[in-house]
């Protein structure tokens, strides 16, 4: 397991240095180039809006890390190399899951910290808002909701790409994944919404975060959406990544054959 | 000892039966030469056995066990194409068999790369289409499986060293394992070969005795190939 983890990062090593540096100079160039994006913006809301834009970077590359690794899955996981080593082919499933997490983990350190630092030099004050709203339980419960939400997408996604790789013998499963995992991304938030109407009663509510500050005479505002934790939607969250670890794990162990 | 059991063996690709109902049994010691034409199903036969493809009906049995994790570990695998990763290099590649395969002699390793002239340091995405197969066939001769698959294991390899691995490696490897070769260079393996397998369109046409068939027809393996697949 732990081999299989070391080389996945010996292959990628190249990889992370310019995906770090990318992101990297993505703020890079906000923070020296932020003057001429907010010509025209209230300047009072102009650390909101490099904000914004500090968020669309770190969107972008979560984006990018789940694409990298469900092709990962195609081209690496499920090819000759890694397929015919003597271990069980669910270390595969444990593998990509801890380098997809460990990549998540590591985008999110690094994008904050350069959010703060990109908004310290735009404005001082602003990043004691930030402060406050990321080490405060609505922003921390945020950012994990968002990582959460990513690797069940993941997880769904890559169901996808397991499946096309069952013998013709299977079709009938094959089309059963496609079409369960499909219904589960186009549906997942009409489920979710039924969910909370049948059984309304929520883990955690936070109320909206709106965050006013006047510092030396300058107005400062922050704000977040309401933040609604129902326990239905989270067992169902639970139950739809058991439910597609099972089917990965199983596919990959029982089913998966690789051709070319 | 019998180390492999195939019993009505059949493999589907969509409607398209590539194997037929194959049955036959392999033992340690044996050096099996399996011929046949593009696209008669050996190259399906040997990733069936490997465990990268699943049988549509019959069994396969290595060691009296199902393909597997177990089966994985000693069976030896050459696929007819570069499986190593670009970023690797060669010492990328030994150290990755290290940590994989317990049977990995790194001994015998370092003895073959020299055999064939090939630096630690290489790039695997530098080398040619014949040093490539000669650093895979290294590698996987390098484990002391106890079944050894070859899929076309010397066609980009030059007539030279060709007969060098021959007569110098290949022969001296089935004592104590089982060796099946595919390949088109009937008349370069034959002399080697315990047992001939002809496979035609997915189903054994022959299966004998190298010596046995060489004499009761009178003409070599690679004659008798010609003559069956014209």
């Amino acid at each position: 397991m732990w081999n299989l983890i070391k080389y996945e990062i010996l292959g990628k090593k190249k990889y992370y240095w310019v995906f770090s540096l990318i992101v990297i100079g993505a703020y890079l160039l906000l923070a020296l180039d932020y003057r001429n994006l907010i010509v025209g913006i209230d300047p009072f809301t102009a650390s909101e809006f490099v904000f914004t834009i500090c968020l669309l970077i770190f969107l972008s590359s979560i984006i990018a890390i789940l694409i990298d690794n469900l092709r990962d899955i195609s081209i690496n996981d499920l090819n000759y190399l890694d397929f015919s080593l003597p271990i069980r082919s669910s270390y595969l499933f444990y593998k990509r899951i801890v380098i997809y997490i460990l990549e998540l983990i590591y985008i999110s350190i690094l994008s904050i910290l350069l959010t703060f630092i990109v908004l310290k030099g735009v404005d001082h004050n602003f990043t004691h808002i930030l402060f406050t709203y990321f080490f405060g339980d609505h922003g921390f419960i945020s950012i994990l909701e968002l990582i959460f939400g990513f690797f069940e997408i993941f997880l769904l996604f890559s169901i996808f790409i397991v499946a096309s790789k069952l013998p013709s013998e299977y079709k009938f499963l094959k089309y059963l994944s496609y079409g369960l995992t499909s219904i589960l991304l186009i549906l997942g938030d009409y489920i979710k919404n039924k969910l909370t109407q049948l059984f309304p009663y929520n883990l955690l509510h936070m109320p909206r975060f709106n965050y006013k500050a006047t510092i030396n005479n300058w107005y400062f505002s922050l704000n977040a959406n309401e933040l609604t934790i129902n326990i239905a939607v989270v067992i169902f969250h639970i139950l739809v990544i058991l439910l597609a670890s099972s089917v990965y794990i199983y596919f990959l162990n029982s089913k998966v054959e690789i051709r070319r | 000892m019998e180390i492999l059991e195939i019993k009505d063996l059949s493999k589907y690709y969509g409607k398209k039966q590539v194997l037929k109902d194959i049955s036959f049994s392999a033992h340690i010691g044996e050096l099996i030469g399996l011929y046949g034409p593009n696209g008669s199903g050996k190259t399906t036969l040997l990733k069936l056995i490997v465990g990268l493809l699943r049988p549509s009906k019959g069994s396969i049995l290595i060691d009296e066990k199902e393909p597997g994790s177990y089966t994985k570990s000693i069976v030896s695998f050459l696929p007819d194409k570069n499986i190593f990763p670009s970023w690797m290099s060669v010492k990328d590649a030994l150290n990755f068999y290290l940590d994989f395969y317990r049977d990995f002699d790194s001994d015998k390793f370092m003895e073959l790369l020299m055999f064939f002239n090939l630096k630690e340091d290489y790039k695997v995405k530098e080398l040619s289409k014949g040093d490539l197969e000669k650093l895979i066939l290294s590698l996987v001769i390098s484990r002391k499986a106890k079944i050894y698959l070859l899929d076309e294991p010397l066609g980009g390899i030059d007539p030279s060293t060709r007969d060098k691995i021959i007569y110098s490696l290949l022969k001296n490897y089935c004592e104590e394992s089982l060796m099946i070769i595919s390949t088109h260079l009937v008349k370069e393996i034959e002399n080697i070969t315990d047992r001939t397998l002809f496979i035609s369109q997915g189903e054994i046409i022959m299966d004998e005795k190298t010596d046995k068939l060489r004499e009761e027809r009178n003409k070599s393996i690679d004659t008798l190939f010609r003559e069956t697949f014209q």
